[in-house]
This record gives C-alpha cells, sequence and structure tokens, in this order.
C-alpha cells in the first residue's frame, strides 16, 4: 500500500515541469497510492474517473491548440527591427467570432450531456438488498452505524463486497466530509441534514481502503481518518456475529479496570463512560466513539495508529500528545489504573 | 499646477497646505496620488500573505511537519486567503482603477475625490485591523467561514470577530469605491467617447465595480448575521435540538458573493490584457466588441453559479444538474476572450517586452486555471476533486497565474506612467521567467497531489500515501516566486532611482493615458481631448483623430487637499475597535465619525481666492 512512495513514476515525473502535469498524472496511476482517485475500486469512483479522463484529455487538447498557436504567433510575427512596417489594422471578423461561439457552445453541450448521464446513474435508488450503514461525523472521528444489524462502531467501516452499500450520512457538530476516493466521490456530512451515497465494492475488491474527511472541521482535521475493509460475504457475516456477540464478562485486571472505566475522575470531574458506551454495561456515553468492540479495531484515534498495547496506553495518558486537539481530556491516571483501562479494553472484543 | 491660490484662515475650515511630505500624501485627493498608496499599502499586504503561504509550504515541505502544527497552521491559511483576496489582489486593482481611469477617460480626477481618499484610507485600517487579530489568535475557519465552525462553541476566541468587522470595514471601502468608479465612468468622459470606444480596461473596471456593489451587501448581511450568532446567541446558522438555522444558508449567502467576487478579481486583469496586447502586437484588439459583451456576460452569468462550490453539500441531483449547466455556460464567454487575444497577436508586428510577456503568461495559466475549472464544473468529477489539492491548484492558475500575472504585466506596462522610469528589460524578463517557472512547480503538482486524495487544508501528512515528492516540489517552487518576487522589487528599486527616464508615450500606445506626460501633471489633461475611436492616441499618431481643442485660458480647478477622509476612516475604525473590546470607546468612535462626517459635508469644496467665505456648490 505505501509503495507510492517509491512508485515507479512518482521520481521520474518529478522531474519533469508541471506543464506535463497531465503526464505525470497518467504515470501516477502506476503507483499503489492509498487514496488515489486514479485506482478507483469502487463502482461510484469507477464512473467518476470513466467521465473525468476524456475531460481532461480534451482539455489537453485545447490547451495544446492554444498554447501551439500563441508560441507560432510570437516567433512568427515578432518584430524584428524598429524599421518594420505597421501591420494591417484588422478589427476583427464577425465570420470567426460565430465560429468560435459556437465550437466551445458544442464543446459545453458534450460535456453536459456526459454529465448529467453519470448524475442520473448515480442518483438511482438503492436495491431493497443494499446493506444500510448510518454515517455520523464527530470532531475529529467517524461513527459508523448498522441499523439492521444492531452494530455500532467508530473509524472502521466493515462492508461486503458485491452487496450495494446505502450510507445516510450525517454530522452532529460541523460540517465534515465523508470521502474514500479509491471507493466513492466524496459526500458532506452536515448537522441537520441527511445525505446518501451508494457505492458497491466489487468482488475482485476485497482489501483495506483508506478515507478521510475532506471538509475543513477545525483543529485536528488533519487527522480524521478512516479505513474501509472490503471482505467477503461469509467474513462479513462472521464480522457480524462476533460484533452481535456481547463481550465476556471482564475478570482479573480487566475487571479491575472496569472499575476504573465507570469512575469520575475529580481532576477532570469525568470518567470515561461519561462519554463512551460499552453496550451491555452502565457505559452509556455518547459524546466520543464505541467502545463496545474496539479490541477488534485496527487502528486508534481515527485510524491514525495502530491498536497495539504501547499506542493504546500512550491514547489513554494523553490523547493530545499523538492527536492534538483531540477532544479526549486526560484523566492523569495512576500507571496501575491505567495498565488496568488497557486490560479492559483489549478484553471488548 | 492648480492656479488656485490658498487662503485658510478665511474659511471655518484650515486646509491642508504641504505640497510634498508625509502630510501631502496624508490629505491627498489626487486619484494618482491615491492609486499609488493603494499599490504600495497593497503590495505590503501581497508580502505579508505570501510570507504566510511561505511558511504552509515549508510545513508541508514533507511528512510529519513540525513547523507550524495544528491550530496555527489553520490560522496561515485562513489570514493568507483572506489576505490575498481582500488586501492583496482587490486592491492592488483598485491601484490601477484609481490611477488610470481619469487618464483613460480624458478627465482630470474621479466624480468624489474625497470619497476615493476615503476609500483608501478604509482599506488600510480595515487591512490593519484584520491582522491586529494575530495578536490574540487570527481567524482558523478558512477564508469562505463555514458555518457553524465558526460559531462562538467551535470557535472561541476573537478571531472570528476579527473577520467579520475588518471585512466589513473593507467591503464599506470597495462598495463606496466601486460607486466612485461607476459615477465616474459613466458621467466623466471626455467628449465623443461613447460605450463604443471605451478602452476595455474600462469597460472592465466598470463590470467589477458593478459586481463589487451586487455582491458585497448580500455578503455583509451574511457576516451581521454570524455576529449575531455569536454576539447574542442567535441561531442563523447553527442547527440545535428545537429547530434553529441551516448551517447551508451560510454558504448559500456566502458564495453568492464569493463566486462573483472571483470575476471582481479576475475581470480587471483581463481589461490590463486586452490593453497590453494590441499595444505591443501594434493592431487593434481582435473583437472589440466580442470582448466587452463576453466580459458583460460573464459578469452576468457569474451570479448564477453560486451553488456549484456546494455540489457536495448534498442539494440534490437537479440542482447540482442545473448550476452544472449554467457554469458551464461561462466557458463559452471565458473561451472567446481567449481566442480574441490570441488572434489579436496574428500578423500582427509583436515586441517582446515584459509587459507583453506577463500578458501571455495570463493568457496561457489562465486557460489552465479555466480548462481545469470545466472539469470540476461536472458535479460528479467534483465530488472527487472538492476539497482536495485539485482545487487549490485551480484557483492559484486562475488567481495567481490569471489575476496575478495581469497585474504584473499592467505593472511594467503603466509604471513608466506612473513614475517617469521605465523598469529594466532584462530583470524584468528574469522577473516573469523565474515566476512563471516557480507558479508551475508550485501549483502544478497540486493537480496530481489532489488526483492522489490529499485533502486541502491538512496541516500533516503520513509519509505511507505518495505525496511526500510532489509536496517538496511544490515547496521548492514557492521559494522560486518568492525569489522572483525580490527580483521585481530590486528592478523597482533600481529603476525609480536610475532607470531610463520615460517618455510620454513609450510603448506606442492607443489609449489617452500615453498622449500625457509621465508622470502626468496634477491636472491629467491641459485641454480635455476630443475622441473618434476607441483608440485615439493611435488615431492621433497615424491619422484620423478629430482637431482637438486649445487648452483653456486660466486656471483649471482642482478639488483642494482635505484631513476628513482619513479622519472619518479612522474614527470609523475605532469604532470597530471598541465593538470588540468596549462599548464606550464603540460609542466615542460613531460620534466622532458622525460630528467628522458633518465636517466633511460643511467642508468648502474650494479654496476661496477671492476672499470670500467659500459656499459648497
Amino acid at each position: 500500500m505505501n509503495a507510492g512512495r517509491n512508485g515507479p513514476g512518482a521520481s521520474r515525473a518529478a522531474k519533469l515541469l508541471p506543464p506535463f502535469v497531465v503526464a505525470a498524472i497518467a504515470l501516477s496511476a502506476c503507483g499503489q497510492l492509498t487514496q488515489s482517485t486514479q485506482q478507483p475500486v469502487g463502482d461510484n469512483a469507477r464512473q467518476i474517473l470513466t467521465l473525468f479522463m476524456p475531460i481532461l484529455w480534451g482539455a489537453v487538447a485545447i490547451f495544446a491548440l492554444v498554447l501551439g498557436f500563441l508560441v507560432y504567433s510570437m516567433i512568427r510575427f515578432r518584430r524584428r527591427s524598429d524599421s518594420d512596417p505597421i501591420p494591417n489594422q484588422v478589427h476583427g471578423d464577425i465570420r470567426l467570432e460565430v465560429l468560435w461561439t459556437l465550437v466551445p457552445t458544442v464543446i459545453v453541450i458534450a460535456l453536459a450531456v456526459a454529465t448529467f448521464r453519470t448524475i442520473a446513474v448515480q442518483a438511482q435508488a438503492a436495491p431493497p438488498d443494499a446493506l444500510k450503514v448510518n454515517v455520523v461525523g464527530h470532531q475529529w472521528w467517524w461513527e459508523f452505524e448498522y441499523p439492521d444489524l444492531g452494530i455500532t462502531t467508530a473509524n472502521e467501516l466493515r462492508v461486503p463486497v458485491g452487496r450495494t452499500i446505502d450510507l445516510k450520512i450525517e454530522a452532529t457538530d460541523v460540517i465534515h466530509s465523508f470521502w474514500f476516493p479509491r471507493i466513492a466521490g466524496k459526500i458532506d456530512a452536515v448537522p441537520g441534514r441527511t445525505n446518501e451515497l451508494r457505492f458497491t465494492v466489487p468482488p475482485d475488491g476485497v482489501g483495506r481502503y483508506q478515507g478521510q474527511c475532506a471538509e475543513f472541521c477545525g483543529f485536528a482535521h488533519a487527522q480524521m481518518k478512516m479505513l474501509l475493509f472490503a471482505v467477503t460475504e461469509q467474513e462479513f457475516d462472521d464480522w457480524t456475529a462476533t460484533m452481535q456477540t456481547p463481550p465476556s464478562e471482564p475478570e482479573g485486571e480487566a475487571a479491575r479496570g472496569a472499575e476504573v472505566f465507570n469512575t469520575i475522575y475529580p481532576s477532570e470531574s469525568t470518567g470515561c463512560f461519561i462519554c463512551h458506551t460499552i453496550d451491555g454495561t452502565s457505559a452509556q456515553g455518547k459524546v466520543g466513539p464505541n467502545l463496545t468492540d474496539v479490541a477488534n479495531r485496527t487502528m486508534l484515534g481515527a485510524a491514525l495508529i495502530e491498536n497495539n498495547t504501547e499506542n493504546l496506553t500512550k491514547w489513554i495518558e494523553n490523547a493530545d500528545n499523538i492527536k492534538p486537539g483531540v477532544l479526549m481530556p486526560s484523566l492523569g491516571l495512576a500507571p496501575d489504573e491505567l495498565a488496568a483501562v488497557v486490560a479492559y479494553l483489549q478484553s471488548l472484543r | 499646477m492648480a492656479t488656485t491660490t490658498r487662503a485658510p484662515e478665511l474659511a471655518a475650515h484650515a486646509y491642508p497646505e504641504s505640497e510634498s511630505g508625509i502630510w501631502s500624501w496624508v490629505t491627498t485627493v489626487d486619484h494618482k496620488r491615491i492609486g499609488i498608496l493603494y499599490l504600495v499599502t497593497a503590495f505590503a499586504f501581497f508580502i505579508g500573505g505570501g510570507i504566510e503561504a511561505l511558511i504552509m509550504r515549508l510545513q508541508l515541505a514533507g511528512p510529519d511537519g513540525q513547523l507550524t502544527a495544528g491550530d496555527t497552521f489553520n490560522q496561515l491559511f485562513t489570514m493568507h486567503g483572506t489576505s490575498m483576496i481582500f488586501l492583496a489582489i482587490m486592491p492592488l486593482n483598485a491601484s490601477f482603477f484609481n490611477f488610470l481611469i481619469p487618464l483613460m477617460i480624458g478627465a482630470r480626477d474621479v466624480a468624489y475625490p474625497r470619497l476615493n481618499a476615503f476609500s483608501y484610507w478604509l482599506f488600510l485600517f480595515g487591512g490593519l485591523y484584520l491582522n491586529a487579530s494575530f495578536i490574540g489568535g487570527a481567524p482558523d475557519v478558512g477564508w469562505f467561514a463555514y458555518a457553524p465552525l465558526t460559531e462562538s462553541g467551535y470557535a472561541p476566541t476573537k478571531g472570528v470577530e476579527f473577520w467579520i468587522v475588518g471585512l466589513a470595514i473593507l467591503g464599506l471601502a470597495s462598495i463606496i469605491s466601486s460607486l466612485n468608479f461607476i459615477v465616474t465612468i459613466l458621467n466623466m468622459r471626455a467628449p465623443g467617447l461613447t460605450f463604443r470606444r471605451l478602452p476595455v480596461f474600462v469597460w472592465m473596471t466598470l463590470i467589477t465595480s458593478f459586481l463589487i456593489v451586487f455582491a458585497f451587501p448580500p455578503f455583509t448581511v451574511a457576516t451581521i448575521l454570524l455576529f449575531f450568532d455569536r454576539l447574542l446567541g442567535s441561531q442563523f446558522f447553527i442547527q440545535t435540538a428545537g429547530g434553529g438555522g441551516d448551517p447551508v444558508l451560510w454558504q448559500h449567502m456566502f458564495w453568492f458573493f464569493g463566486h462573483p467576487e472571483v470575476y471582481i478579481l479576475i475581470l480587471p486583469a483581463m481589461g490590463i490584457v486586452s490593453e497590453v496586447l494590441p499595444t505591443f502586437a501594434r493592431k487593434p484588439l481582435f473583437g472589440y466588441t466580442a470582448v466587452v459583451f463576453s466580459g458583460l456576460s460573464i459578469g452576468f452569468l457569474g451570479f448564477t453559479v453560486w451553488a456549484h462550490h456546494m455540489f457536495v453539500v448534498g442539494l440534490g441531483a437537479l440542482p447540482n444538474a442545473v448550476f452544472a449547466a449554467s457554469t458551464m455556460l461561462i466557458a463559452i464567454p471565458t473561451g472567446v476572450k481567449v481566442l480574441n487575444w490570441s488572434a489579436t497577436l496574428y500578423e500582427g508586428s509583436i515586441s517582446l517586452k515584459t509587459p507583453f510577456y506577463f500578458a501571455v503568461g495570463f493568457l496561457v495559466l489562465f486557460t489552465i486555471g479555466g480548462l481545469s475549472g470545466m472539469m470540476h464544473a461536472s458535479p460528479p468529477v467534483d465530488a472527487q476533486q472538492s476539497d482536495s489539492y485539485w482545487i487549490v491548484a485551480h484557483l492559484h492558475y486562475v488567481l495567481f497565474g490569471g489575476a496575478l500575472m495581469g497585474f504584473f504585466a499592467g505593472m511594467y506596462y503603466w509604471i513608466p506612467k506612473m513614475s517617469g522610469r521605465i523598469l529594466n528589460e532584462k530583470l524584468g524578463q528574469l522577473h516573469f521567467w523565474s515566476m512563471f517557472i516557480g507558479m508551475n512547480v508550485t501549483f502544478g503538482p497540486m493537480h496530481v497531489l489532489g488526483n492522489d486524495g490529499m485533502p486541502r487544508r491538512i496541516y500533516t501528512f503520513p509519509s505511507d500515501q505518495g505525496w511526500d515528492e510532489w509536496n517538496l516540489v511544490a515547496t521548492i517552487g514557492s521559494f522560486v516566486i518568492a525569489v522572483s518576487i525580490l527580483v521585481f522589487m530590486y528592478n523597482v528599486f533600481i529603476s525609480l532611482v536610475r532607470g531610463k527616464k520615460a517618455e510620454a508615450d513609450p510603448w506606442d500606445g492607443q489609449t489617452l493615458e500615453w498622449s500625457i506626460p509621465s508622470p502626468p501633471p496634477v491636472y491629467n489633461f491641459a485641454a480635455i481631448p476630443v475622441v473618434g475611436s476607441n483608440r485615439p492616441h493611435w488615431d492621433a499618431k497615424y491619422g484620423g483623430a478629430p482637431e482637438q481643442p486649445e487648452p483653456e485660458e486660466g486656471g483649471i480647478h482642482m478639488p483642494p487637499p482635505s484631513y476628513w477622509p482619513v479622519v472619518v476612516a479612522f474614527t470609523l475604525s475605532m469604532a470597530a475597535v471598541g465593538l470588540l473590546y468596549s462599548y464606550p470607546l464603540a460609542a466615542i468612535g460613531v460620534i466622532a465619525t458622525i460630528a467628522g462626517a458633518f465636517a466633511w459635508a460643511k467642508e468648502p469644496v474650494d479654496i476661496p481666492s477671492d476672499g470670500s467665505n467659500g459656499q459648497p456648490h
């Protein structure tokens, strides 16, 4: 996934001058860029690229014609000496004006027709068997709720390939924008409004895809990322079953951690449970991500760092060190309390 | 020279007396001096906005940058955008309006000279006011300040208030200035200078002025509503449990202003290029009527396309399709303009001088910006490009490649008229090539970054995205641009000190400003010229001009300098400071403004020379 850094096109293209930027765009498609719109997997992103490429090449052709004409004129008609005669004083030509009003008109109509077709395709209603997911943007993380499955999770969206995914997207605080460039075009998450987005990942698209918030949403906008796992129908069913089974009762150090989790800490007059939900327990806070399955997630802090003991400890200790601006406070837990909470959270799977 | 004598003891008002030195500039109402004040001030703000950009590029030179992580970066991009638009490009254009419009229409000043000075001082104080926000935390919400991020719950510092009030002051300055130019162009044209003979630059100024007058009031209303939200807890742009308003309303109101604003920024550059290309090709502008009507239709259509900034907000398929169609329509008049400019060169006799290079630079780069804009005129394509670096690339090709290349074309073309000195040609070409290359190296790669999924307005990115190389290239390019600006500043300095003296008409120009000395006398025209075509000075040189009148007997009446514009601009700005920090100060400011305006109104417009008490007339 990170081959783009040394991708075959990138370093070579870096030496070219940006007027040849289009060539570079084509070259960059050779690499394995995690968020490249040039490597679409979802049907929505593919439709967009299919619309975009002819427009891009058409624009390149128009630009080449204009540039060629300008360069030709500047060389051919440059003034060679001060005694050059005054050129023929041509004020215009009505036939040319008509011609170069009509030609752009035809181009614009073609562009509009192609655009309207894609809009119509993408506006089609989802089939009845589509998988419904409600997406909620928060400062600065993503909530994913599967209403028909009774599952709520955060920052990692798991979908089966070959099935239409029908998203309803909203926000609780400010405007965010939901964007997995290789899966679908972006759509804003707006407080008070429910937007829709549909896409399908084809069966050969099994994999892990990266997305991130595209609408500036405040301090930590740069680190509001998310992951999409496109899995087979079987894997998805397995995951669903796991998610629908409540976590087992914590034991030992994890039980001690559960106590810490549900305690108010005077330093910040709050506690973990005020903001976080863990299904089947008294922790029902709705401010931060639902942690019922936190041990099953691969990343922490909105797809920022790997989910392991060390990172989880650092995150709880002081999340602001890892993600400046994050709204989660540091509770000032003692080392043993910290270790207990980590043990508790790692038991939630 | 103005021949009126000074008798200050006779009037209730004491007139400013100095004709040179700082007070002569503070109290001047001469459109040429005001134009130079605009130029110097706006260029200083331009340097400020440029430094902000360089800091951002350093932060993004590589992955995990630590230079200005977090909120400082958010303040920088907000202030960079706001400054470049309102404090740099708009007033740089205004400097040309001020200096040139009276010269191009054969007038001795603008219609309202003191209001003109007032606009300048408001602009200066508004710009300082906006930048003063850095002390307590500059606005950090982006230049289009989307609600509800701008509401007090999400943006608690006073940065947003500075932004709102600062832009209100700047908007007032722009509206007043635009009304002044509309009245000037409609009423003060020389005999024979009909609309079909108006230089294209004057046409574009007129259209721009109308756009400002129509676009700024809705914007001001939106910012006042936002101010109410923050100050009084009204809920125009915020959704609450009990109902409340709608964040998307802000976007409609903002972009109804914001899109015409793009044409406010670019049309003057189109006007400049329409003057420069014919002069250096020694031909008339090809298709004068088509170019003017294209400018008019761009101005009209500019008000019908605002929702193309909102394709991913979720307005629905039908509104998106409608606004896509209206947006694409703009490509037609824009294409007509580009082709007419290109045709102007055909079979010309082209002098490859610096102003011409910049004008062609405008054509090339603006065409790229226009074509990349056509791509996200298509809503599905925009769903990938919106809020990505593709947009950053596009808008800089339009505003840097377009508006600023046009500005520099105008600088090299008209500085001889402003100063009486010609800028050094070799340094000028060095400036052009370094800026042209730097601009492409900076903004070209941003197309690729956007295509590779890099969102705009992120202060950091990890190294596994494939964005490292192009970001480094862009940062290097931004410093090439910085060097090119230093070359320009050195060129201006060295040329004004010991550059070649400019004659009245150093470029074999076609319009009226080239018929008078460089720099022009205070009264501009000894005799108001009679115009017979859209190239009056060309006709005067090569035949076809109507008979010109002799200079009038006796003195030429020029408006006297005045203290009041700067005083009232200052008291109004004082009220604006008070609005945020101290209501008594605000009250004093308002009272002083009313008193100052009254004194201004009672100030006699003539300095009496006959011992009478000089009533206004």
